[in-house]
């Protein structure tokens, strides 16, 4: 069964430019409790993926990482390891050739479209 | 259109045919002796709303006229034996993809440069079998500068009834011939639209068959975000690799022409009744013919005639049917025989067939065609 | 239960997804910046065509939710020719592969590009025919392993940018699959140009030429182009061939000019000659 992992993150910039110039992460806005609130998610559709890591290389803020799980066609997944990080730049949606992941600033979380292969449980990391 | 009698030729009254049918899109690429059809039309269509673009190639021609009918076009386009050994690829393509246009090929003396500016009648079995894969087109054949004009009607008619591309086949001499053309009004001819579908976009498969067999049109730019591809597909248009999608839609683009051939064939026929002899002809070997016929008739001989008019579907069943009937079939083409064997495949051994062969460059003389009726009746 | 779609899932035919293409592999990056560009431009996905030949490319009509043709190998141009000059109203994308558009459809290439046909070429650039298995091709560098050139291609390849520049082509860019966004970019500039236009789009095949060739994965190859491009903007595209000594890779916007398009050329000189006789197409 396919899976869309959504996670959180922090800092969110504007319209980001080439990879290159990326910030790295930083200036975090902190909750009440002082943890971390994401500015950002990643979206990720295991049954798409064919596991290339290229959302994983071009991730200017290191929020993936190389799993060790495969999906039901035998590629590997990637995985959220640092959410916190995120800030929905979208770098690995670009990159994906398979559409198979796509970051989002938070407030602008997205529903239903054309979602008939993506739709699934979320693993909600709030 | 130019209603009224006009003296032109057989290739310049096609590109009035086309214009006539509402074709106004060509493209196309200078081959003689077809090479007038074109030019008439690169006159002709800036003033009655057309588009001529003489292309690269024949290749580039074949499939440029499948865009434009899948923008909305009636379109054509013309060449001559070479050029419609390129064409091939784009024939099945269009036949695939059921994309209803028409292929003209005014044919010369073959094979491969052969006689550019000479008769021939060579390209027959080409029409049929040309391109690669089991696929059925309709192929037409004039005998007449008039009835390049009334054909070429026809031939859009029927391509816009069975989406399928559908030849014309002129040869040289008809191309070339000076006749009178009697070109009616508007209202007096008789035009096939487009069958568009009336579906809404979500309901729609582009390869979904109607009851006839054919499946409903839409072009480009209605908002039906459909696919088309000449790969094996299902009705949804979408390519599926397996030997049922195969069999279902290679089945489907057979029979909707030969399931229809009784509505489509059309043959001239002449004192079959009692015949004895039957001459089987086509293009400008039948106008010989015919002459030949009235003077053996002059002598006696029960001779009869079919002139095809459509060569493809062949009319097998007609001939089966006379075939216990007749002595002999004669078949003179100017060709080393290609619709004698369909002849004879039909008439199955029941009766003699005489294959008169011309190997191009010329027409026959009635006498050849004359002393193989008296031959044949005896 | 959240039902989170990918925002591209509304330009793609989902039912369709995941496509044929392997891990990796470029083309699927580029049908992502083009999925951005038709965001970016807010065309009406209604009137934007695409049309493709045959290769792993030429599969791109089959995934985009867009009125789209698959025909036949090299034909594509020819094609949405016949399309774009009997239809203005339509924005007519061909999109195919370096094989398909520049060896047996090399010659439609050059004379659209002469005619000036309002058309936009996305080319795919993965240095090989990939779909039958990684021949040579007439982008194959010199020196590259094919299975039709096993002991290395002996033919110099194409300059792409240069045929299309030379030939007349309005608008001309080159981008990798690295560069995302200025890919997408140039999509989207070449869409809104008239004219023909023309991308090309450097992509890796990591199953037949990057393995062939050693050129490790899919991975190190998008790396090297980021290392080994430079942008530069306006270069004349004679500079621009792949083969230049320095071992970089070109990449920019080189050509962007505005000149009528061959509809709007053959309507208006046929008003000119016939005046009032004139009736346009679908007019």
């Amino acid at each position: 069964m396919e899976k869309i992992m959504k996670q959180s993150s922090s800092e969110v910039t504007e319209d980001s430019p080439g990879t290159d110039s990326l910030p790295a992460s930083s200036d975090k806005e902190n909750g009440p409790d002082d943890t971390p609130v994401p500015k950002g998610y990643v979206f990720i559709n295991s049954l798409r993926c064919k596991g290339c890591g290229f959302c994983v290389a071009f991730c200017p803020q290191d929020v993936l990482k190389m799993g060790d799980e495969i999906n039901e066609k035998g590629y590997i997944l990637p995985v959220i390891a640092n959410p916190a990080n995120c800030n929905g730049c979208n770098n690995c949606g670009l990159f994906c050739p398979d559409f198979a992941i796509f970051g989002i600033r938070s407030g602008k979380k997205k529903r239903g479209g054309n979602a008939s292969s993506s739709r699934s449980s979320c693993d909600n990391g709030e | 259109m130019l209603a009224g009698t006009h003296f032109i030729n057989g290739d310049v009254s096609c590109a009035e045919g086309a214009i006539a049918a509402g074709c106004r899109f060509a493209a196309g690429y200078p081959i003689t002796p077809s090479t007038e059809v074109v030019e008439r039309l690169a006159k002709r269509f800036p003033s009655v709303g057309g588009v001529f673009i003489q292309m690269e190639d024949e290749l580039a021609s074949s499939i440029a006229i499948q865009g434009a009918v899948w923008g909305g076009a009636k379109a054509m386009t013309v060449t001559s034996g070479p050029g419609m050994s390129l064409m091939m690829e784009h024939l099945g393509y269009a036949a695939m993809t059921e994309t209803p246009c028409v292929f003209v090929n005014v044919q010369r003396g073959g094979p491969s440069t052969g006689l550019p500016t000479l008769p021939g009648q060579a390209d027959i079995m080409q029409a049929k079998w040309g391109s690669h894969g089991d696929y059925r087109i309709i192929a037409l054949s004039p005998n007449s500068p008039q009835e390049a004009f009334d054909l070429t009607i026809e031939c859009f008619n029927l391509a816009e009834e069975y989406r399928t591309p559908v030849l014309l086949m002129m040869d040289e001499c008809i191309g070339h011939m000076l006749g009178k053309v009697i070109i009616p009004h508007a209202s007096n001819i008789s035009l096939r639209t487009r069958h568009y579908s009336r579906r809404k976009a979500e309901n729609y498969k582009p390869f979904e068959p109607r009851d006839n067999g054919v499946p409903g049109f839409v072009k480009a730019g209605d908002g039906y975000r459909f696919h088309m591809t000449g790969l094996t597909h299902n009705e949804e248009g979408y390519p599926v690799m397996t030997a049922d999608a195969q069999r279902i839609l290679i089945k489907r683009l057979v029979e909707k022409i030969d399931n229809n051939a009784d509505k489509i064939i059309h043959v001239q026929k002449s004192k079959l009744r009692n015949a004895e002899v039957v001459v089987i002809s086509y293009g400008i070997t039948s106008r010989i013919a015919q002459y030949a016929i009235e003077q053996a008739r002059k002598e006696k001989i029960k001779v009869g005639h079919i002139r095809l008019v459509t060569i493809w579907p062949f009319p097998e069943s007609l001939i089966r049917g006379i075939t216990d009937q007749v002595k002999a079939f004669i078949v003179p083409e100017i060709n080393m025989g290609q619709i004698v064997h369909e002849v004879e495949r039909a008439a199955c051994g029941g009766a003699e067939i005489y294959k008169l062969s011309h190997a191009g460059g010329s027409v026959f003389s009635p006498k050849e065609i004359y002393d193989t009726i008296v031959e044949a009746s005896k | 239960m959240n039902e989170i779609a990918n925002p591209m899932d509304k330009l793609l035919r989902t039912d369709r997804i995941p496509h044929i293409w392997c891990q990796g592999c470029g083309i699927g990056i580029s049908v992502n910046c083009f999925a951005h560009a038709l965001e970016k431009l807010e065309l009406d996905l209604d009137k934007v065509v695409i049309v493709s030949g045959i290769g792993c490319t030429g599969r791109v009509a089959g995934y985009l939710k867009l009125d789209s043709f698959h025909t036949t190998h090299g034909r594509a141009i020819p094609f949405a020719t016949g399309l774009a000059i009997t239809r203005p109203d339509l924005n007519v994308v061909v999109y195919s592969g370096d094989g398909d558009l520049a060896a047996i459809g090399g010659n439609h290439f050059i004379h659209a590009a002469r005619r000036n046909v309002n058309l936009t070429v996305i080319c795919v650039n993965n240095f090989n025919y990939a779909m039958t298995g990684g021949q040579v091709a007439p982008t194959t560098p010199l020196e590259g392993i094919a299975t039709t050139a096993p002991y290395g291609n002996i033919e110099r390849p194409f300059n792409l940018p240069f045929l299309a520049d030379s030939a007349g082509a309005v608008y001309v860019a080159r981008w990798t699959v690295y560069h995302v966004r200025q890919a997408a970019r140039a999509m989207a500039q070449a869409m809104d140009r008239k004219g023909f236009s023309f991308v090309e789009i450097l992509a890796p095949c990591p199953t037949l030429y990057l393995r062939r060739n050693r050129l490790g994965s899919s991975l190190d190859y998008l790396k090297m182009y980021k290392q080994k491009s430079r942008i530069m903007n306006s270069a004349p595209t004679k500079t621009a061939g792949l083969d230049n000594k320095a071992g970089e890779i070109i990449v920019g916007r080189f050509v962007d000019k505005e000149m009528p398009t061959w509809r709007e050329n053959y309507d208006a000189h046929h008003k000119d000659r016939l005046a009032s006789r004139f009736v346009a197409y679908g007019g």
